[in-house]
């Protein structure tokens, strides 16, 4: 197991923001009406459990 | 054309709009609501109707749609509990069998809520609980008049035919897997494949699958991530994210199945 240390750190803050991109991405869809709004709750948690990592 | 027919061809009608609403968002109570007012509509002037779902720890009822049952009735019979005095609907599921109240005045059925349906001027109420493919109660569909009275041979047979459709909205709505297995006479889908990616952008199933699969991809990078980190918070903060992108395509594959076979229909 590697330490948890500065590159780790900055792994995985680069992919949760990666995965609110996504998020936003999807929202942006919803938002456009090219995809169905029933995903909005799990978005939401996502992005909640992105933004934990972020400012951890 | 006679009621009954033209009430079978209306409430066809509604089965083919309903997945459509469906998709495109709108909530179990609009899809309802829509049902109700083609009853209410080839009914009269003296025909209300509600369908209230039960509550999943299976104790008490709770409105999912009553297009003009008066806000007031609604709201102060918000939350019912299942019992034998608390309305037809309560006592339908409590007794698990259509419940005809001919006066409420009289009917001990309405014990707890006499007096707020003689309050809004209602009179009569036939209940029967809906009940899904195990043939689980999962609510009730009522019609509440202003009138005394008992349903006739045609009103019976209408209501088991409206209970059915309206069964058949909330299942698709709770599961819509059933609901195509149910079709046996159209053809089965094929499972679904995956679209090469310039299909992007085409529809709203190749806009979902593109995501999918970006999240699919998201999801193992994050658990890659957690198996290396050693605070345990965090990592359990990247394992609860992949399976939160893990859920939401899983979510995503069930409404492409929606919109493909809504598409082939």
């Amino acid at each position: 197991m590697r330490p948890f240390g500065d590159a780790l750190q900055s792994d995985m803050v680069g992919m949760a923001k990666e995965l609110v991109a996504l998020v936003e991405e999807f929202e942006g869809e919803i938002r456009a009406g090219h995809v169905p709004p029933a995903f909005a709750e799990r978005l939401v948690e996502l992005r909640q459990t992105a933004g934990r990592l972020i400012k951890p | 054309m006679p009621f009954a027919a033209a009430l079978r061809q209306s409430l066809q009608d509604r089965d083919r709009e309903a997945p459509a609403e469906f998709i495109r968002g709108d909530s179990l109570e609009e899809v309802l609501n829509r049902h109700l007012r083609t009853v209410e509509q080839m009914g009269g002037d003296d025909v209300f109707t509600c369908i209230l779902l039960l509550c999943p720890d299976g104790k008490r009822l709770t409105y999912g749609a009553a297009p003009t049952v008066p806000a007031s009735y609604c709201r102060a019979s918000e939350s019912i509990e299942i019992g034998p005095r608390a309305g037809s609907c309560a006592a339908a599921v409590y007794l698990g069998r259509p419940v005809y109240s001919v006066d409420i005045e009289k009917d001990p059925v309405w014990g707890d809520f006499r007096d707020l349906a003689l309050l809004h001027g209602f009179r009569s109420c036939w209940s029967t609980p809906i009940r899904n493919s195990e043939d689980t109660i999962i609510g009730t569909f009522a019609i509440l008049h202003r009138t005394v009275g008992m349903p006739t041979h045609e009103e019976l047979e209408a209501i088991e035919l409206i209970t059915a459709h309206v069964a058949d909205a909330i299942m698709w709505f709770c599961d819509p897997h059933y609901f195509m297995e149910r079709e046996t006479h159209r053809p089965r889908l094929p499972r679904l494949s995956l679209v090469s990616d310039n299909q992007v952008g085409r529809g709203p199933a190749a806009r979902l699958l593109a995501l999918a699969r970006q999240f699919e991809l998201k999801a193992g990078d994050l658990d890659r991530c957690a198996a290396e980190c050693e605070a345990e918070a965090t990592a359990q903060d990247l394992r609860s994210a992949a399976d939160l992108s893990r859920k939401l395509v899983a979510d995503i594959m069930a409404q492409i199945e929606r919109i493909r076979w809504l598409e082939s229909r």
